[in-house]
């Protein structure tokens, strides 16, 4: 089991700070009501990156067109997504989230077919839907450990400018800000996303991004930072647990797993939560 | 009242975003050391006239001119609820510049310390209001745009309000410009207020 542990030791600190960092990112989107625009762009995300495995994985044997080749696509389609989605948004006379749900049953049917026209990747779409954590390569896992950190520092520190802008588009009802900040969340999102989307895959992003602050949400005790840092001990703390249990139980699937944990911790968070407000 | 402008609308026209004409040839200045209160009935476009004033809709004909870019804009509250349960003390601090003293924010005269930890899910539509308006003035404008602002206050609060406001304006540099009902000003005894009437200057 201790060789089991060394071998996986730098993926488990890599996906714990990623796990950690998409709650802390996920309470901005929460928090600006783009949880199911998120899903739409991850979508494209993931179109985009099925169509970079069909043209260039069995293309090209090297690496930077091989890896580098799907995130390309997955990030333009991801930003296409994005604008679509925008636009959608600002004519929609209705609520916005009918939109979105029908974009993204349209992009779901696309990934689908670009599976049938490459049918070499079909054992790939399964992956990068459901993902598998253990199947990281070194040099997945240390980017992953390094925009992990990265953005669970820009997260944290910059907490009160962020959510400021979420504020305003949220309550005051101001556009998406063409400040610094909001421009730089725009595109940090965007790129996050599609890198999540490459090597971790859809169901770990979307959960950790929002499973976390939905949870946390309900709990009694109001306070920014005290949300903010409950939803990432929650990433880490599930992730961490969760991957380990995987690895000791060896019939769990990883990031179900995770999920199961990072449910029941955030459950009781938000309950100790609720204790402390009542006592 | 000082000679400076800090705003100057000549022969200002508007409308709707599909091009229906709302106030035709509005020509005004205002001073420092006064309060605009712009009234009207629904539709008349006193909203409108604001998104005009902060450059976020381009008028039919005339000229819109701030000549502060020191300038406070609340929009009309719309009572949502936020994702992240922030407290009225978190609303003030994400808004105001970094190490800023809550003792500030209490100085401001409309919330206590006691209102501060309320979650702003759970305050009521005053005391949402108070705590917008508390963080717009501590960054110190010289022109306060207000939307509407004593919609969910009370009688006793929108006094407080408009006490504050005329202390705002006293010291001749700074000015006001809030659309409201036409009888708010009417019921309470407040100095330095000039009326604007858009129902008289209907396109």
């Amino acid at each position: 089991m201790q060789s089991l542990f060394s071998i996986y030791a730098v993926t488990i600190i890599a996906a714990t700070a990623l796990g950690a960092a998409l709650a802390a990112l996920g309470t901005q989107l929460a928090a600006r009501d783009r949880a199911m625009q998120t899903m739409c762009i991850s979508q494209g995300a993931m179109l985009g990156v099925l169509l970079g495995l069909g043209i260039f994985s069995y293309s090209s044997d090297i690496p930077a067109v091989s890896i580098g080749g799907p995130f390309v696509l997955g990030f333009i389609l991801a930003a296409t997504t994005s604008s679509v989605s925008e636009r959608l948004a600002a004519n929609a006379g209705s609520s916005n989230n009918t939109h979105f749900a029908a974009l993204f049953a349209v992009l779901l049917a696309c990934g689908y077919l670009i599976s049938a026209l490459f049918p070499l990747i079909e054992s790939h779409m399964s992956q990068k839907y459901f993902g598998d954590l253990a199947t990281l390569s070194r040099g997945e896992s240390l980017a992953a450990m390094v925009i992990g950190f990265m953005l669970l520092a820009i997260s944290l520190l910059f907490r009160g400018e962020l959510t400021r802008d979420s504020f305003a588009i949220s309550i005051l009802g101001t556009p998406q800000p063409a400040t610094r900040w909001g421009n730089l969340f725009a595109f940090g999102s965007l790129l996050v996303i599609c890198f999540c989307i490459q090597t971790v895959g859809f169901l770990f992003t979307i959960s950790c991004l929002f499973i976390p602050t939905s949870i946390m949400s309900f709990g009694a005790k109001a306070g920014l930072r005290r949300h903010i840092l409950f939803c990432t001990m929650i990433g880490a703390i599930s992730t961490a647990m969760g991957f380990v249990l995987s690895l000791i139980f060896s019939h769990l699937p990883t990031v179900p797993t995770i999920i199961a944990t990072m449910t029941l911790t955030a459950a009781i968070f938000s309950n100790l939560g609720k204790h402390n407000a009542k006592s | 009242m000082s000679a400076d402008l800090l705003l100057k609308l000549n022969d200002l026209s508007y409308g709707t975003p599909n091009g229906r004409p709302l106030v035709k040839g509005l020509s005004l200045g205002l001073g420092g050391g006064q309060i605009l209160a712009v009234t009207g009935p629904n539709g008349t476009g006193k909203s409108t006239l604001l998104q005009v004033l902060m450059a976020a809709r381009a008028p039919l004909s005339g000229s819109a001119k701030v000549t502060t870019t020191s300038v406070g804009y609340l929009a009309q509250l719309q009572n949502r609820e936020f994702h992240i349960p922030m407290t009225l003390a978190d609303v003030i601090t994400i808004h105001c510049r970094k190490g800023l003293n809550l003792a500030e924010a209490l100085d401001v005269g409309l919330l206590t310390r006691t209102d501060l930890e309320l979650a702003w899910n759970t305050a009521s539509g005053g005391e949402r209001q108070r705590t917008l308006l508390t963080q717009i003035l501590l960054s110190k404008p010289k022109l306060l745009i207000l939307d509407e602002p004593t919609n969910h206050l009370d009688s006793q609060s929108r006094l407080q309000l408009l006490q504050l406001l005329e202390r705002f304006v006293s010291d001749g540099s700074h000015s006001v410009i809030i659309v409201c009902h036409e009888k708010l000003f009417a019921e309470h005894s407040i100095r330095n207020v000039s009326m604007l009437d858009l129902s008289k200057y209907q396109g």
